[in-house]
């Protein structure tokens, strides 16, 4: 099966690099929105964040503020939006976990702004109780970095990972 | 803390808000004027206004919040996808005097848009681009190495077939890459 975001990796496809350590690539986007918008992607396959280390998770988010900063600095741009699109429907058109810089400059044509909803407090109670984290429990888990790393890029993505089959109801 | 800022004292929590999760650095609350239901803020508990002027230690802590959160929008909520967004400078639509990061469930038929559209560009002016960029990529990224090497076709081909030998043991994805192709 193949990979755009992978042949970027292997090089197959030829980009200007940004950054690279053993597991993140930063390039250049071949085919961008915006003149310097750029990818910063895990080497390896991962369709979505929460299949990534934690520490490549940690990494790809502080290359990414470099690069925002990296942009500032040599378009001359007004802002940056950084985006990580999770699922089809969210605009993510590579299965391929992915996070874009993009610089941003007044009219440039871009808009990604949404209007607000009204939620009624009722439904805003319940989501709350659906989602809320018992203290603490959410962040710490207290292993070693270098067993973290070990441990997750052991494990298999089952193909009946819940993530996974909620993705694929997209057509 | 900034006296005026509305965030700080949701991120201190002097101001009440629905806070989903909460830690030394961050906190997690939900947006009251949401894109979407369930549409999360994530609140760093120091005040900055743009994200290049959060520590190495924050934007980390970021990533790690985001892949969590990333979890628990997919197993509770089951959405369709998940936008994780940052708006840096009024251009790109902050409306806020403080850093956000924005966690947006996604829902088919919403009438959201972050698609970012994809363009051709002129091959040239990239390389001018990218050879203007090199000085201060090096002084970013002082060891990487950014010398531009045309592999040889073989080398090439070699390559190719190992990463993707190497994917497939690794991780079986096929039945992902397809819904996309």
């Amino acid at each position: 099966m193949t990979c755009v975001i992978c042949d970027y990796v292997s090089g197959k496809i030829a980009t200007k690099k940004l950054y690279e350590d053993e597991n993140i690539l930063a390039v250049l986007n071949p085919t961008p929105t915006i003149f310097g918008h750029a990818l910063v992607m895990p080497k390896k396959h991962y369709v979505i964040l929460d299949q990534l280390p934690e520490e490549i998770a940690k990494k790809m988010f502080y290359i990414a503020q470099q690069i925002s900063g990296i942009v500032f600095e040599a378009v001359g741009a007004e802002g940056t939006n950084i985006m990580l699109n999770e699922g089809f429907v969210a605009g993510q058109k590579h299965a391929h976990c992915l996070i874009h810089v993009i610089p941003r400059k007044k009219e440039d044509g871009l808009n990604f702004d949404w209007p607000q909803k009204q939620i009624p407090e009722e439904s805003m109670n319940k989501i709350y109780e659906l989602l809320k984290v018992p203290e603490g429990k959410i962040a710490e888990k207290p292993l070693k970095e270098a067993e973290t790393l070990k441990i997750e890029e052991k494990k298999e993505v089952s193909k009946e990972d819940f993530r996974i089959k909620q993705l694929r109801r997209i057509p | 803390m900034e006296q005026q800022c509305i965030f700080c004292g949701i991120a201190t929590g002097q101001v009440p808000s629905k806070t989903i999760f909460e830690d030394d650095v961050v906190r997690v609350v939900l947006d009251i004027y949401p894109a979407n239901p369930a549409h999360m803020l994530v609140l760093p508990k120091q005040h900055h206004a743009i994200l290049n002027q959060l520590s190495k230690e924050e934007v980390e802590h970021l990533g790690k919040i985001a892949k969590q959160l990333s979890e628990l929008i997919f197993k509770v909520l089951k959405p369709d996808g998940i936008n994780f967004f940052i708006a840096n400078g009024a251009v790109a639509g902050q409306k806020a005097p403080h850093f956000i990061l924005h966690a947006i469930p996604r829902f088919k038929g919403d009438g959201l848009n972050f698609e970012a559209p994809e363009k051709e560009i002129d091959k040239k002016e990239l390389s001018a681009f990218y050879d203007k960029l090199k000085p201060i990529l090096k002084n970013y990224f002082p060891g990487v190495d950014f010398t531009e090497k045309e592999m040889p076709e073989e080398e090439k081909k070699a390559d190719k077939n190992e990463s993707k030998k190497e994917d497939k043991e690794d991780i079986n994805l096929d039945e992902i890459t397809e819904m996309f192709s």
